[in-house]
């Protein structure tokens, strides 16, 4: 066992980090019937509704079979889901079960939780993104053509869910704030940005309006590198999420620090 | 005020039965954010998504236009999952918080207690299929044909999932099993009795599973009511949904009679 150090300066307190990166991590794996299977029944009913919905394989969205441009889309909505879930659902339990203190009396700074909040939560994502491109494979075929492009989007979209969650979990005082957000914020724009049709046939002003919307470029992108085609830029998208990833980062990281709602 | 008295034989005590009853509504009405703003979003969006997905509203499901078909199962889908939860919630809410007491020690038999939390379920299922019936009309216009068949089977409906929410409030003993309950058996129920498509679609197999399924009837006959074609018969639906009401009743009645999970 290493000697509890003192915090000298900005030195990052590495391994209180991992204790606690990992103990997020832990928390949802306790429960992976709610955190890994129950994304995964949701997105094979959507992808079993909608093949059923929309009647026969021969109908194509983007130029590809519907359900290859579908099952991208369900896959990296789900991730986003959950990372933004567990971020905020961790937090929130912590503040009403008073368990914070554990985390605030700790030798773990502002930037020490960002570690444990934000990765835990995107790790969340990237298994459920594994296990559902797993699951989707017996009904439809989704390999991925440019692995950096999923990769790159996978692990922005996750990261960038999971620093809102973070958000949303200091903001929120009770489990009905953090369900607000979820069902007016979150399912809306993860609804609405391109997870099950092409942002082509959105009327003008919606097309351009998706445009300023990063739900959409983490789900074009992470489509992108399965069926080789997007409906944005691919580098506008990247530089959009890289900042958005950023500005959200030093947000939390400001308010972390500052105590907002954690701290009287 | 009404002098209290003791009851006598059978009777049933109306006046307790009335006050449980207030109660649950109460509760419902007070988190109306919740329990009717969410459903009614939820609506919207599936509604929005599929028009967008399947691209202009020319295609005619059991000859009507797509949307016309899915509001009523749109509308049916928020019915059950507010039915249901309704219930369920009051009762494991109780049951966790301690309050169950206060429902236990009055004088209120199991014919008040299961009738009280069902009529209060069943009231916010009622709640939540008018308002989502409402919010749809500025997108596709749905009026009833058959008013008599929309009522009894958004009634029928609302008590079937009210009495399954109430055996599942008993039996559950955290929230994880009330999640557990909802994603694995409701949610895939209501997604594949025919919300989405028509079950004349179905594979050969599936759609004879479909004539034990009560779920099917009560969309099928839902439906019936307002675009005038079902796809089974609907007075083997009504049969069908009657029985079942009944046959739960005595389950319910019997479950709290024996004080399952209720009393020591």
């Amino acid at each position: 066992m290493p000697h509890a150090q003192r915090l000298v300066g900005s030195s990052l307190n590495w391994y209180g980090a991992y204790t606690f990166y990992f103990k997020e991590v832990r928390r949802f794996l306790k429960v992976p019937a709610q955190t890994v299977v129950a994304p995964m029944a949701t997105t094979l009913l959507f992808l079993a509704v909608f093949s059923l919905a929309i009647g026969g394989a021969g109908r194509t969205m983007a130029g590809v079979p519907l359900l290859n441009f579908l099952a991208p889309g369900l896959i990296v909505m789900a991730m986003m889901q959950s990372a933004f879930a567990n971020a905020s659902s961790s937090l929130i339990m912590a503040k009403i079960q008073g368990t914070i203190v554990d985390l605030l009396m700790t030798p773990l700074g502002p930037l020490e939780l960002m570690i444990g909040y934000v990765f835990g939560g995107a790790t969340r994502g990237l298994i459920t993104g594994a296990v559902l491109l797993l699951a989707v494979q017996p009904f439809v075929s989704v390999l991925p053509v440019h692995i950096g492009y999923v990769l790159f989007h996978a692990v922005a979209a996750s990261i960038m869910l999971a620093l809102l969650g973070l958000l949303g979990g200091l903001w929120a005082e009770k489990f009905d704030h953090i369900s607000a957000v979820t069902n007016f914020v979150i399912t809306p724009l993860a609804f609405l940005s391109g997870t099950f049709y092409s942002v082509d046939r959105l009327p003008g002003i919606w097309h351009s309006i998706s445009q300023f919307n990063p739900f959409f470029y983490a789900i074009d992108g992470f489509r992108y590198g399965f069926i080789g085609r997007a409906d944005g830029d691919l580098t506008t998208g990247i530089i959009v999420l890289l900042a958005i990833d950023i500005a959200l980062w030093i947000a939390c990281h400001r308010l972390l620090a500052s105590g907002y709602k954690l701290k009287p | 005020m009404t002098p209290f008295h003791p009851r006598i034989g059978n009777q049933v005590n109306w006046y307790g039965l009335w006050t449980l009853y207030l109660r649950e509504v109460t509760v419902s009405v007070k988190m109306a954010g919740h329990t009717l703003l969410a459903p009614m979003i939820m609506g919207l969006l599936f509604l929005a998504v599929f028009s967008l997905a399947l691209g202009g509203g020319s295609r005619l499901v059991s000859g009507v236009p797509f949307l016309t078909f899915l509001g009523p199962g749109l509308v049916m889908m928020g019915l059950v999952h507010a039915a249901f939860e309704g219930a369920a919630n009051s009762i494991l809410h109780s049951k966790l918080e301690g309050t169950i007491v206060d429902v236990l020690m009055p004088p209120l038999g199991p014919t008040e207690f299961v009738a009280g939390h069902i009529f209060g379920g069943a009231t916010r299922g009622l709640f939540v299929a008018t308002a989502m019936l409402l919010a749809m009309q500025p997108f596709v216009s749905l009026i009833p044909v058959h008013p008599g068949l929309v009522l009894f089977h958004a009634v029928a409906s609302a008590l079937v999932l009210a009495m399954l929410g109430l055996i599942a409030g008993l039996w559950a003993q955290k929230w994880d099993n009330l999640a557990m309950i909802n994603n694995f058996t409701i949610t895939p129920l209501a997604f594949l009795s025919g919300v989405f498509f028509s079950t004349e679609s179905l594979p050969e197999l599936w759609r004879a599973a479909n004539l034990f399924n009560p779920f099917f009837y009560m969309i099928d006959g839902f439906r019936y009511g307002f675009i005038g074609h079902a796809d089974a018969s609907p007075s083997l639906g009504i049969a069908m949904i009657l029985t079942l009401v009944m046959a739960l009743w005595l389950v319910c009645h019997r479950l709290v009679a024996t004080g399952y999970k209720l009393k020591p």
